[in-house]
């Protein structure tokens, strides 16, 4: 039995059998369960209100501050699925308590590339893991044979090692990680649909984000980052899977592939069926466009992508008043636009290259 | 009969592709496909997966490979080990 039976922290009782337990006769029960009613509703109503707050808000209020005091080190464990598609029979190979880091090549990619992913979030957002509740990071790694893909399960990363022909080990990007791990952040906050326009924006915000993490590993600023996401995966030497400052050149002529058929804007949208074979509508295709939206807003403000562009995009995706789950292209751009401006003052240089870099894209 | 395996989706998303010849009555395939077909094949919270279709005379199914009963194992594996990737356009 729980501790304290009343705590709607501590203990879940059911709303209706609490409010049962008001109209008791135990005057005790009765005035435990009124309380308990009250701490309830102040409790959702914190978090309601910390959920739409600003980062300089949460700052002010302390909300960031205290958190970093108390979170050092991410949680996180990987697990070597020896080949087969079997997570349940997956093993242990490292966890955060471990003090050297694994032998294994890929162990040792998942766990760099999840740190600076997990620093890059907790240092500059304060958000704490995936959900923000400090949930484990799980990261699976040599999952079936010649798997060519690394994807998110909905609660757990999934890398394959590749054919060996066409593409390398899934691990070797940071930026793939960072990718996938940023699935797990929007699903957890805008949740985008995975279809057309709003699974366009869910892949771009893994870009943006995968990007920025590997920015922030390396130290590069906007002049000094190639802009390519999978540089490595996709082997050869002048191949990438996609590029934010130059979308459908991530690889050209390529002799399994062909060209790169990602559009940088809205003239060039493709439309695909909203089915598995049609990439649900093209979330990897017409990711393309607000890739480019984010790159040319970026470059214009200069410096680190994540001092400004960064904070614009990520107080979009965690804004789910205003970005619903159905959110079109121009949704994201009246966001971006919006929040530019609560965090850097209308009319301010970031709000116009904010409004620039959507012109680039022609949304 | 021929039957062909599908694998389309992923990060970036491809099609990769490998057919066999089989020997199996239209009856039995019948019967295997309403054991691994997968009614609903929305993306639901995953990201980047990919997912298996299998192409007969009959139509295109999803499928779940996992489904695949013992007696028909070899023969998805085999054609899993030689999917190839099917070039766009």
């Amino acid at each position: 039995m729980c501790k304290n039976h009343f705590s709607p922290v501590q203990c879940i009782i059911p709303p209706y059998v609490n409010d049962k337990l008001t109209d008791s006769d135990n005057k005790e029960i009765s005035k435990n369960a009124i309380n308990s009613k009250f701490r309830n509703y102040r409790f959702r109503s914190d978090r309601d209100f910390f959920k739409n707050t600003t980062l300089q808000e949460k700052t002010v209020l302390g909300a960031i501050s205290r958190k970093q005091d108390k979170l050092k080190n991410p949680k996180m464990q990987v697990f070597n699925c020896n080949k087969s598609t079997s997570l349940t029979n997956a093993t242990l190979v490292w966890k955060d308590t471990d003090t050297r880091l694994p032998r294994d090549k890929d162990a040792k990619n998942v766990v760099q590339a999840g740190r600076g992913t997990w620093n890059f979030y907790y240092d500059l957002f304060g958000r704490n893991s995936i959900d923000n509740l400090g949930m484990t990071i799980q990261q699976y790694i040599h999952y079936d044979k010649k798997y060519s893909n690394a994807f998110w399960d909905g609660r757990k990363m999934i890398f394959g090692d590749g054919d060996g022909t066409l593409f390398g080990s899934f691990t070797t990007d940071i930026d793939i990680i960072g990718h996938e791990l940023t699935h797990g952040v929007t699903q957890f906050e805008a949740n985008l649909d995975y279809h057309v326009q709003a699974g366009a924006l869910n892949e771009s915000f893994s870009d943006v984000f995968g990007i920025m993490i590997k920015q922030r590993m390396r130290n590069e600023d906007v002049k000094e980052s190639n802009w390519l996401i999978g540089e490595n995966v996709l082997l050869g030497n002048n191949y990438a899977l996609r590029s934010l400052k130059a979308p459908g050149t991530a690889y050209l002529n390529h002799p399994e592939i062909g060209d790169d058929p990602q559009p940088a804007t809205m003239n060039d949208f493709i439309k695909l069926p909203d089915t598995a074979a049609g990439d649900w509508g093209g979330v990897h295709y017409n990711s393309g466009i607000p890739n480019f939206a984010f790159y040319v807003t970026a470059f214009n403000l200069g410096g680190f992508a994540w001092e400004k562009a960064g904070r614009i995009w990520y107080g979009a995706l965690t804004d789910t008043t205003h970005l619903k789950c159905n959110a079109t292209f121009a949704d994201m751009k009246k966001v971006t636009v919006r929040i530019a401006g609560e965090l850097f003052g209308k009319k301010s240089l970031e709000e116009k290259a904010v409004k620039d870099g959507w012109a680039a894209a022609k949304v | 009969m021929k039957i062909t395996l599908l694998r389309t989706g992923g990060i970036l998303p491809l099609t990769k592709k490998a057919e066999k010849e089989v020997d199996w009555s239209e009856e039995e395939t019948g019967k295997l496909i309403d054991a691994i077909k997968v009614e609903d094949d929305s993306p639901g919270t995953m990201r980047d997966a990919t997912t298996y279709q299998l192409m007969n005379n009959a139509g295109t199914f999803s499928i779940d490979l996992e489904k695949v009963p013992a007696k028909y194992k070899k023969t998805f594996e085999d054609l899993k080990d030689n999917l190839k990737v099917v070039k766009p356009g």
